[in-house]
């Protein structure tokens, strides 16, 4: 029997009731997805941790010692039981060179705590790093990163080389946080990234941290309480294997340093010694160079002097030879001037001789002349005469042709001037008149013949002019000019006669006297030939005489010559004997200055070496002194150095799981609650159906399955659908708060079997049982009774109206509702507690969020006013001290306060970590205020430090559970326990403090007061600023430390990033809620109520006033679930800020106003907007069809 | 002219695919202060003429116009105003507010307009002086019928409409509410409107309206309308 009509009616009922069905799934969705989503974030966020760590095996303890760790520690180590494995690594905290950039330089692990390689590689080669993978964005692969190291208190450095190439981008396993990595001793203070290098690479005989692995933690949850009762027991047993090391270590290390400071000592003295020996060696060669130059410098006297004495006597004998020379010269000059004169004599005779014959020559060639001469005269005579007669003739022709010329001319001129003057007699009678023609004629015939006649004459004249009278006149003018030339020649022709007649009369003369003379010159010449030859006698004598001398000065010559040679030769080599020995000495002298100045140069730094070496030995002797005891620490992944990250990170997960108990259980139960009306109403509604299947014979389970079926199918829509986002959008909500914090891999969601069977679960209990309980009570009825419309619930009085006076002032309207809302109870409750409970989620959501987000601005704008503590070491040079209060006192730099800055511990906390207390002890108590404001957080007065007992902060109170009066312990920096009295509880919202007068520190410490550190007030209190000073502080050798406030709010700010945004879908969540409640209840009521809302529009109500009559009762419920919810969110806070804040922070309980706004606008606005809904339903309802029926 | 004049009033409702006429061209006239009686089967559309003349409903086409008023062009506004003051209601399953007391069901009228009577007088004049602080649920039939009645009349409507107010109570009862309403139209002059498909009801009025198949068939005046105690059913 299928009954396919019955199933068809329950599809229609889920068809028909689209409204019901899906605000059932809503709240299941609601419900589910915040208990799935809650329960797995947290689990899903610690198995994604746990996987990571166990991909990069990492250390379960890490053992670190302040001296490093030795083969003797190395030794107690491995005798741990239980390891499975222990790894040795260095490390080292240094700068980004040229910037305040702190990094932790891990040596490469073999195996425990290796890296994730996000890209690259690890470093194979002592040059290569593997970076921090949150550099990527600053750095490539293959970039250089230079570090700088600061060098420790005793000058050493640990690094081989400051310069790698990045080979690789890499993240931690056990620095899991990229904003808060904890404190360094580098850069500003607080650590900013890591990178592994080589083992190689660094140059240190210890190592500086154990890394241990253990058998039984391996297969365990890493946040489990096995892993974590287990742990602590390795701890202990670490802890008592090391005990007796710190000691034994002190020792070692005490008389290692001892053994240096003597080897030191004596290659100081050794160096000292070398000094002082070079320099009397130095001294040693100066005196022999000096001896050496003095012996030279005699030589060279010698030689000068011998040499000068040979010299004078050469000069002696080369000055006698030029005397001699001298009178040679004298005498061979004579010999050639009587040489000379005889030649003279002998040439004059000769030439006299010549010269006579000459004239004997010349007298008879004149007397040749003479005779010539007397012709030529008789000649020259006969000629002058011929001319003269010559030159007459010519003179007479030319005469008559010339008289002949000028008759004929003559001639010629007397006939044409006759001719004329008959013309003109002619031409003056035919003027006449009266004359005849025939007279004329005649007259005419004889003009023209004497015409004809003058003009012949005319021509003749001119032909005899041109032919024969010009050219004999000019034949006549050119006889003259010869005539006139030969004139001249004659006249000098016989000039030169009578020159030449004179001449020859002086010459005639001159002859006898040459004869006279020419007899004189033969008698002279005979007397000279005689006395030329005396002379020749006399000068052969004197030649002989000088050839002699000659000969004897050549020889002397010769002599001098020798001497001279054998001087120079002797010279010469006394000479170069002389240089050798210069040379000897300027190179001895060379070598000595080669050394002296050595030394000069060396000397100094030597010195200075050998100084500083002393000043070092003293300040390492001074260090051996006070070489404290060491610690050994084996801290878990929480608490190693740059392990907050993981802390933070298992503390957000907790948080997640605090809410998880008591979020969903809230949501499901009012979710559940509404689903039971509704599920019951949805009973009520389908009665008559039911009496009606019932009175057609189906059994009472067919009709039951209506509801079941239909309750199961809204429940489980809603159900899959919350389960499948809380398994997803929840915990990526969640990673996407936490992890811009963490390097952590994305988290890993998986599928969670036994909370989805819980969501399924409850999701049955509330939805399908009370469809099926509210079923089988009706059911209960016979079908009869089934078919009658169920009788409306009856009015009664209710308790108001027996309070007469108030009941009698209400208006009509007022008491309907009054009555109305305590008719129907059971809707009452739930829409007082749905709104509630949506109201007290969205109070303690905003609560959370106010108190998380003023957290750090009460903490750090009205508590704590200093900027940073910073940490000086102990035994400070009076050099390093006056550095230090040179920057204490910078420009920047507002104001200090010298303190006792110690870090406490004390174990306390639901995970029993060791909680770091920040202890500060001011030098004087004056202005303390401006520093650090002590006050009582809810009465916000001061409180003042007393002479004896401590103030501690808020959190570190509530977790110890003390209250002032009460006596605390707590471990000081040495690990020793202290105990001390609680003053006051002072608000404090971050870290715990521990803050006490001076006395009150000696009292509780036994011990006298020093101040180790300043709390500094900035200027300029930027971020930026405060770790450009920090950095400062930090660069001075006298810093221990810098803490600043930035730490703590870096650590927080995760969590609080994280819960914001938890709460923020809380919120959502909440609202959610509160909407579909609301639109169901409403629903609900005007289903229910539609017959007696058709009634009163009937009546004449306006729209306004039936949805009032109607509404006004959802507005008075709504009010007061909203004050219940006040109540019940405040409970809810406060047990959140009980369960979740992490131990080191307080959420501040204070309530604040907006906390109330914002849920009681939002629940204002849902009931407003869900009014209007309504208000358009009831608008649009059919009244006659309500009013028609009969139910 | 008369107080109620209805002219031609169609009603058609679209029921999915096919049309049907509740009201066909319905025309009539009542006087005021008379007791009018509309008769008629089951589906005849009488019930539909008392919604358009109760202003809860509206006509296709034609004129209703009471005391001057044409209500068929009324917006709903004007439609709830004219209801609120004009209109007095008596159904067959007297629709009280189950959660009032007898009173307080006539205050939610008599709240609502300007010189209503004094709503604990109209439960006296309707004979339920002793039941005036009663639920509904206390109450019986004929009395929860009368609570009803005085929730009608408690705010002086001009027009008394009632629909099978005998319908769901026994034969004596029915006659006392019947009474009451008579007097109504007879004693305080009001204009009163009965729908019923009892026959034997018809006599008491001053005017009968037949209605068959969605239309007026006949129109009967009762110059002597018979007594209450005279009828029988």
């Amino acid at each position: 029997m299928t009954k396919h009509i019955l199933w068809k009616d329950i599809w229609q009922a889920i068809g028909k009731s689209k409204g019901r069905f899906l605000s059932i799934a809503g709240l299941m969705a609601i419900g589910s997805f915040a208990l799935v989503g809650l329960k797995v974030a947290g689990p899903d966020m610690r198995a994604t941790g746990a996987d990571y760590a166990n991909r990069l095996n990492v250390a379960d303890v890490t053992v670190i010692g302040d001296y490093g760790l030795d083969q003797s520690d190395q030794a107690k180590l491995k005798a741990v039981k239980g390891t499975s494995k222990v790894e040795y690594g260095y490390l080292k905290d240094v700068t980004i060179k040229g910037k305040t950039t702190s990094l932790r330089l891990f040596s490469k692990p073999s195996t425990i705590s290796t890296y994730d390689v996000k890209a690259g590689r690890m470093p194979t080669a002592v040059n290569e790093v593997a970076l921090d993978a949150e550099y990527q964005g600053q750095y490539k692969l293959g970039d250089t990163l230079r570090v700088t190291e600061k060098a420790d208190a005793t000058g050493a450095k640990v690094l081989r080389r400051t310069k790698f190439k990045i080979v690789g981008f890499v993240s931690s396993g056990e620095i899991l946080s990229s904003v808060n990595m904890g404190e360094t001793t580098a850069g500003t203070g607080e650590l900013n990234g890591y990178a592994v290098i080589l083992p190689s690479a660094f140059d240190s005989d210890v190592y500086m941290l154990a890394r241990m692995r253990f058998t039984d933690l391996k297969t365990v949850d890493p946040y489990g309480n096995t892993y974590k009762d287990r742990l602590q027991t390795h701890k202990t047993a670490i802890d008592k294997a090391l005990k007796t090391q710190p000691k034994n270590r002190l020792a070692q290390l005490q008389t290692e340093a001892e053994t240096t400071i003597a080897s030191n000592q004596a290659k100081l003295d050794a160096a000292a010694k070398k000094l002082s020996d070079t320099q009397a060696k130095l001294q040693a060669g100066r005196r022999q160079l000096d001896a050496g130059q003095a012996e030279l410098t005699a030589k060279q006297k010698a030689l000068t002097t011998q040499v000068t004495a040979a010299q004078k006597k050469l000069d002696d004998g080369a000055a006698q030879l030029k005397t001699a020379a001298a009178k040679l010269s004298a005498a061979k000059q004579q010999l050639a001037q009587a040489d000379t004169k005889l030649r003279a004599g002998a040439q004059e005779l000769a030439t006299k001789r010549d010269e006579l014959a000459k004239a004997e020559a010349k007298l008879a060639t004149a007397q040749k002349q003479l005779t010539a001469a007397a012709a030529q005269l008789k000649t020259a005579k006969q000629q002058l005469t011929t001319g003269q007669q010559t030159i007459a003739k010519t003179q007479a022709t030319l005469t008559s042709k010339k008289k002949q010329l000028t008759a004929a001319n003559t001639q010629y001129k007397t006939g044409l001037a006759q001719l004329q003057a008959a013309v003109a007699q002619l031409e003056k009678q035919l003027a006449q008149s009266g004359l005849s023609a025939t007279q004329q004629a005649q007259l005419t015939a004889q003009l023209k013949a004497t015409q004809a006649n003058l003009t012949a004459t005319q021509q003749a004249y001119a032909t005899f002019q041109s032919g024969t009278y010009d050219p004999g006149m000019a034949q006549i003018a050119a006889g003259t000019n010869q005539l006139a030339a030969a004139k001249s020649e004659l006249a000098q022709k016989q000039k030169q006669y009578d020159a030449s007649e004179a001449r020859y009369q002086t010459q005639r003369t001159a002859y006898p006297q040459g004869k006279a003379k020419a007899a004189t010159a033969q008698t002279q010449i005979t007397q000279g030939a005689k006395t030329l030859a005396a002379s020749q006698q006399l000068y052969e004598k004197n030649l002989a005489t000088y050839n002699a001398g000659l000969k004897e000065y050549q020889a002397k010559t010769a002599e001098l010559a020798q001497g001279k040679a054998t001087l120079a030769t002797q010279k010469q080599s006394g000479e170069a004997q002389l240089a050798a020995a210069k040379k000897t000495l300027a190179s001895k002298e060379q070598t000595y200055k080669k050394g002296a100045a050595d030394f000069a140069k060396q000397a100094p730094a030597a010195r200075a070496e050998i100084k500083s070496g002393e000043t070092k030995l003293v300040a390492a002797k001074k260090q051996v002194k006070q070489l404290a005891l060491p610690t050994y620490t084996a801290y878990s992944r929480r608490e190693m150095p740059g392990g907050i990250g993981y802390k933070t990170y298992t503390t957000v997960s907790e948080i997640i799981d605090a809410l998880a108990n008591v979020f969903p259980i809230f949501l499901y139960f009012v979710a559940a609650l509404v689903t039971f009306t509704t599920m019951g109403r949805f009973v009520d509604e389908e009665r008559i159906n039911a009496g009606t299947l019932r009175a057609l014979g189906y059994e009472p389970k067919d009709v039951t399955r209506k509801f079941t079926v239909y309750g199961f199918a809204a429940s489980m829509l809603g159900t899959l659908i919350g389960v499948a986002a809380g398994h997803t959008l929840l915990p990526l909500i969640v990673y996407n708060a936490y992890s811009d914090g963490f390097t952590l891999p994305r988290i890993t969601l998986a599928f969670h079997p036994w909370v989805t069977l819980a969501a399924i679960a409850l999701a049955l209990l509330s939805a399908v049982l009370p469809a099926y309980l509210s079923a089988k009570g009706e059911l209960a009825a016979n079908p009869a009774e089934l078919l009658l419309p169920k009788p409306p619930v009856a009015g009664s009085k209710i308790f108001l109206e027996r309070i007469t006076p108030v009941w009698n002032h209400l208006s009509f309207t007022h008491k309907v509702t009054a009555r109305n809302t305590f008719r129907y109870k059971k809707r009452m409750l739930m829409t007082i507690f749905g709104v509630a409970g949506a109201v007290a989620l969205l109070l303690t959501g905003y609560s959370v969020r106010a108190s998380i987000g003023g957290m750090s601005q009460t903490q750090f704008g009205g508590i704590i006013h200093y900027d940073m503590i910073v940490a000086k070491n102990s035994g400070l040079t009076s050099a390093e001290t006056r550095e230090f209060a040179k920057q204490a006192e910078s420009d920047a730099i507002k104001s200090t306060k010298a303190i006792h800055y110690e870090s406490l511990s004390k174990v306390a906390g639901k995970n029993n970590d060791s909680q770091a207390i920040t202890l500060i002890v001011p030098q004087t108590t004056a202005k303390f205020e401006q520093y650090v404001e002590t006050r009582n957080r809810k009465t916000q007065t001061a409180l003042p430090l007393q002479s004896s007992g401590a103030i501690i902060s808020e959190r570190l109170a509530n977790l110890v559970g003390a209250k002032v009066g009460d006596t605390i312990s707590f471990k000081d920096a040495s690990d020793v326990t202290r105990h001390v009295t609680i003053s006051g509880i002072t608000e404090m919202y971050m870290g715990h403090f521990m803050i006490m007068s001076r006395t009150a520190y000696e009292k509780a410490f036994a011990t006298d007061y020093t101040t180790n550190g300043e709390l500094v007030i900035l200027k300029n209190r930027s971020q930026a600023n405060v770790e450009a000073q920090a950095a400062k502080f930090m660069a001075l050798s006298a810093t221990a430390g810098v803490v600043q406030n930035t730490t703590l709010t870096n650590q927080i700010d995760t969590i609080v990033k994280s819960l914001n945004k938890i709460m923020l879908v809380l919120i959502i969540v909440a609202g959610l809620l509160g909407v579909v409640i609301l639109y169901n209840l409403t629903n609900i009521n005007v289903s229910e109520r539609i017959r007696e809302l058709s009634t009163i529009k009937v009546l004449g109500f306006f729209d306004n006033e039936v949805t009032m009559y109607i509404y006004r009762e959802t507005i008075l419920l709504t009010g007061i679930g909203i004050l219940v919810g006040f109540g019940i969110g405040d409970v809810l806070f406060r047990y959140i800020l009980a369960v979740v804040p992490p131990d080191e922070v307080m959420f501040n309980p204070a309530l604040v106003g907006t906390s109330f706004l914002w849920p009681t606008l939002l629940i204002a606005v849902i009931t407003a907007v869900l009014g209007w809904v309504v208000s358009r339903t009831l608008k649009n309802v059919d009244m006659l069809a309500a009013l028609k029926s009969v139910d | 002219m008369s107080y109620i004049d209805v002219k031609h009033s169609t009603k058609r409702y679209q029921m999915g695919e096919t049309e049907i006429l509740a009201n066909n061209d319905v025309s009539f006239q009542i006087e005021k202060g008379e007791l009018a009686i509309i008769l008629g089967a089951s589906g005849a559309g009488k019930s539909t003429i008392l919604n358009i003349l109760g202003g809860m409903d509206t006509n296709s086409s034609g004129d209703v116009i009471i005391d001057g008023q044409n209500i068929s062009h009324f917006s709903s506004r004007e439609l709830t105003a004219y209801r609120r003051t004009d209109i007095g209601f008596v159904f067959q399953f007297y629709n009280l507010v189950p959660n009032l007391t007898a009173k307080e069901n006539v205050e939610l009228a008599s709240e609502i307009v300007e010189g209503a009577q004094d709503p604990t007088q109209t439960l006296i004049d309707v004979g339920l002086a002793k039941r005036i602080d009663n639920f509904p649920a206390q109450l019986s039939g004929g009395e929860q019928q009368r609570v009803a009645i005085a929730r009608a009349v408690a705010k002086n409507p001009k027009i008394l409409l009632c629909d099978e107010p005998t319908g769901a109570l026994d034969y004596e009862t029915g006659k006392q509410v019947l009474q009451i309403i008579q007097d109504m139209a007879r004693k305080h002059g009001s204009t009163v409107i009965v729908v019923t498909h009892n026959a034997a009801i018809a006599p008491i009025g001053d005017r009968v309206i037949h209605m068959r198949d969605a239309k007026v068939s006949q129109i009967t005046q009762n110059t002597h309308p018979a007594a209450i105690e005279n009828i029988e059913w």
